[in-house]
């Protein structure tokens, strides 16, 4: 009888200690638990950082990091704020990219401060080629956040679903060959000379944290082609 | 604010605008700076469209005009749409307000949620339109332009706003403050 009163006592100061024990451990499981989310955030940050070393390295064109630092206030247009300006030779028209691809071109520009007009502002239009046919047209914003048209492609150009559209260097404006998009639409008009195709834009803005800002070659480089 | 001096208070009142004015400076930069804290949904959010519908129930014609000219402004230039787009459109939107006002004072809840939600729908059609003078195609019968989620969260963000600069108001003693008279009747 003594012995089983003893033995519970035993269990239940065995048990308090157990809970202790448990708390203490979860708490230590919380703290490893972050340490390992800003580990990995380290890591995605240098994966990301790595793949952007990379494409400056493919590219003749000199790139300038930039950092995103606002967006358009109004819902209905997609720019972008950037914080490079005049102070760091941009200049209006140049071209912005990201690893993902083309993001769009300067439009404003302060000293410090730059505004980028994304791919996808219905204000804005860039020259493309589908990589597999080479057919040429002009990609339109579309005042959506990932889709936008491609327009002036006649109705006997090969362009079908799932086709890649790449930047073209015309005006030296984008290093040729960079994903702009894909295709996800062609209607065919049953009338008329030109075709109706919606684009998968490469880049979501709202996801973008660091841009390049594309400066085109210089005079000797340019001769050189 | 009873604690002030008369002067002090005149002084406090005209500096209504500047409050205002900051006011709506500080919503521009929530709504720019903000996209990667916020949610995704909010991102139809029209940050001026209460102002001036506020603007054009609560202020004299003048008045109104001068702070949504230079509010509309500070907008214009936070965003890539042409310059003088948005004030256009603002302005607009600001003597639709000044005319119902003729007609209806919204001052009871449910009647500002109404007109807000009244302008916000008519800002669906307006909107496109002025974009058009600008040379920009916006699409009036496009889904998103008529998204039930954004007009429901411009409602509602709206009436937050338009209750905000009514207590800017009253703390700035732009109106009096609501003081309970009683009546000869009632004694």
């Amino acid at each position: 009888m003594g012995q089983g009163i003893k033995k519970t006592i035993d269990h239940y100061f065995f048990l308090v200690n157990t809970k202790k024990r448990n708390e203490e451990l979860e708490g230590e499981i919380n703290i490893l638990r972050s340490k390992v989310l800003s580990q990995d955030e380290i890591l995605y940050e240098n994966k990301r950082l790595q793949d952007e070393l990379k494409l400056k390295a493919q590219e003749k064109e000199t790139l300038l990091a930039a950092r995103v630092v606002a967006h358009d206030v109004s819902p209905e247009f997609l720019g972008l704020r950037i914080d490079r300006g005049t102070k760091d030779g941009v200049e209006v028209g140049m071209g912005v990219i990201h690893t993902s691809g083309v993001v769009g071109r300067v439009q404003k520009v302060t000293p410090y401060y730059s505004d980028v007009l994304t791919l996808a502002d219905p204000s804005s239009n860039i020259d493309v080629i589908v990589q597999r046919s080479r057919a040429r047209g002009i990609l339109s914003g579309q005042s959506k956040q990932l889709s936008c048209k491609l327009k002036y492609i006649d109705r006997l150009d090969d362009v079908v679903l799932n086709d890649i559209l790449i930047s073209t260097d015309f005006g030296h404006i984008f290093p040729k060959g960079l994903f702009v998009g894909t295709v996800t639409a062609v209607i065919p008009n049953s009338n008329g000379i030109l075709q109706t195709i919606a684009v998968k834009s490469a880049i979501d803005i709202y996801r973008l944290e660091e841009v390049f800002l594309v400066f085109p070659p210089k005079q000797s480089e340019k001769t050189s082609y | 604010m009873y604690f002030l001096q008369s002067n002090q208070k005149k002084l406090v009142t005209n500096l209504n605008a500047v409050f205002l004015t900051s006011f709506v400076l500080g919503l521009i930069l929530l709504k720019s700076t903000s996209e990667g804290i916020i949610p995704s949904m909010f991102l139809g959010w029209d940050v001026l469209l209460p102002v001036a519908i506020y603007l054009g129930q609560r202020r004299h014609i003048w008045e109104g005009l001068l702070l949504l000219l230079f509010n509309g402004h500070l907008y214009s230039l936070n965003s890539s749409a042409p310059i003088g787009m948005f004030v256009v459109y603002y302005l607009i939107i600001f003597f639709i307000a000044q005319m119902v006002a003729y007609i209806l004072y919204a001052q009871t809840p449910i009647s500002v949620a109404c007109l807000i939600f009244i302008v916000t729908l008519f800002s669906r059609i307006l909107l496109p339109l002025c974009a058009q003078g600008f040379d920009q195609s916006l699409s009036i019968l496009s889904w998103e332009n008529w998204s039930v989620w954004n007009l429901i969260l411009n409602t509602v963000l709206g009436f937050i706003t338009y209750a905000l600069l009514g207590i800017l108001d009253r703390i700035t003693l732009k109106v009096p403050p609501r003081n309970l008279t009683l009546g000869d009747d009632s004694l």
